[in-house]
């Protein structure tokens, strides 16, 4: 499935060469998450959705949360989100 | 994400739910719209193409699943494996409905007075059979000269193919016969009663002389010109007839009129009524011989909670008045009475020539008629 990444563009913004030993969210207007560098899904509820990350370990907090897609490398979220933090 | 995608909604039962996702996942499986209900519990959805995979794994891990729903052109496929039998009879149904689409091998013939639908329908039928009933094969205008050649009586042929008819319209010749019968009843006839002052006649055979008197409804001209042996031969009646006529109308007048006049002598009576039942009545005696009587009904109130009704009825007496009327004093007002009942029937078209009056005496009455004269000229 191929789809639209700007991430490319933001490589050369940073002036990186590659973007995948890091985990990148897009997020719309609070009500979609979409993150890209999924290791491992640790916990799913309502409230939280613990993720973890290249290097990392991300906690996404927020009502009505639901696991849209869950693909090899990446996952989308929708609900309510209040914040994403590191764990 | 394709929302018309196939997907499959599966519920899978069983410890580490989050492992069996991790391990989902790395084998390249996606999941969509996932709900972990407990600890145990979690439904998911997953592409159709990935179904295999899926069924391996868990065949190999030994966790139990379950098939929810299924969306897309899968869930239209697996109700057609479920109701083959109904599939099945859809598809016999346009198979066979594409066949006899080909195909044009009843006949519906249209419009035949004279001549025989069975024998026209068995005709079209045998050509059709003698050559095909395929509709590719099935030639509408030789058909139409065919049933021209073999019909004489047949003025008019179309021949159309429409599903699996061949739908023919016939117009038929009118025969001689036919069109005797029609011209004999267009005979030119009369609209009014009077006298014949003047005929001229086109085409027909004159019915009437000048001076004959005619009724309505009598022949003037008859539809048909005899020939050199005698014989009569049918022609539409063209001529001109012109019919003087007179109407009339007559006002009769008594030199004494009986009327009656109110005494003016009354008695009442009044009734209350609510919903048209009546509540109370009361009626004054009279002993009147000859009188009349006048009712009037009005609301009490005027709300639809209690609407009361009250009815009066007046009865008054009546004597017999013996009145005298001088003729010459109305006899303009009759001779205008008369002669605006003589207009006002008068039919249209009418040509007035002379307008006149008379006046005569029978006993104590006398007569007053209005008469008018004019002409009617009937073109036919």
């Amino acid at each position: 499935m191929t789809r639209f990444n700007f991430f490319s563009e933001l490589k050369q913004k940073l002036q990186v060469s590659d973007l995948s030993p890091f985990c990148q969210f897009v997020m719309i207007d609070f009500f979609s998450l979409y993150i890209e560098g999924v290791v491992d899904i640790l916990s799913i509820s309502e409230t939280e959705i613990d993720i973890r990350a290249k290097k990392t370990k991300i906690r996404v907090s927020g009502e009505n949360l639901e696991v849209v897609e869950l693909e090899d490398r990446t996952l989308l979220i929708r609900g309510k989100i209040f914040g994403v933090n590191k764990i | 994400m394709k929302t018309h995608e196939s997907r499959i909604e599966i519920k899978v039962v069983g410890l580490n739910q989050l492992k069996l996702l991790s391990y989902l996942k790395r084998n390249g499986i996606e999941l969509f719209d996932l709900k972990l209900l407990s600890h145990e519990e979690m439904i998911f959805k997953i592409k159709k193409n990935k179904f295999k995979l899926l069924k391996k794994i868990f065949k190999n891990k030994n966790i139990n699943y379950q098939i929810l729903s299924r969306s897309g052109f899968d869930r239209i496929l697996f109700f057609c494996i479920k109701n083959y039998g109904v599939f099945i009879s859809l598809l016999i149904f346009i198979i066979f409905l594409i066949i006899l689409n080909n195909f044009s091998f009843m006949v519906q013939i249209n419009g035949c007075t004279t001549l025989d639908d069975d024998e026209i329908s068995f005709f079209v039928g045998e050509k059709l059979r003698q050559k095909s009933f395929h509709r590719k094969d099935i030639d509408c205008q030789e058909i139409e000269k065919q049933l021209l050649n073999q019909y004489d009586t047949i003025s008019f042929v179309s021949a159309i193919k429409r599903g699996c008819y061949v739908v023919v319209d016939i117009k038929e010749k009118l025969t001689n016969v036919e069109t005797d019968n029609n011209l004999s009843q267009l005979s030119a006839k009369s609209s009014c009663r009077g006298y014949v002052s003047k005929i001229e006649v086109y085409q027909g055979t004159a019915a009437v002389r000048e001076g004959d008197f005619v009724k309505e409804g009598t022949e003037l001209i008859l539809p048909y010109v005899l020939d050199s042996k005698g014989e009569k031969e049918y022609v539409v009646p063209h001529g001109k007839i012109e019919i003087l006529c007179y109407f009339d109308n007559v006002v009769t007048h008594s030199d004494q009129v009986v009327c009656f006049e109110r005494t003016g002598k009354t008695s009442k009576a009044f009734v209350l009524s609510l919903f048209g039942l009546e509540i109370y009545q009361h009626s004054e005696e009279n002993s009147f011989e000859m009188f009349e009587e006048v009712e009037s009904e009005r609301d009490l109130s005027h709300n639809n909670i209690l609407p009361f009704k009250y009815k009066q009825k007046t009865i008054f007496e009546l004597k017999e008045v013996v009145k005298n009327f001088d003729f010459e004093m109305e006899k303009q007002n009759y001779i205008e009475k008369a002669k605006q009942n003589v207009f006002q029937e008068l039919p249209e078209g009418v040509i007035i020539i002379n307008e006149r009056q008379n006046i005569c005496d029978v006993g104590p009455n006398k007569f007053v008629q209005y008469i008018v004269e004019g002409k009617i000229i009937m073109s036919f």
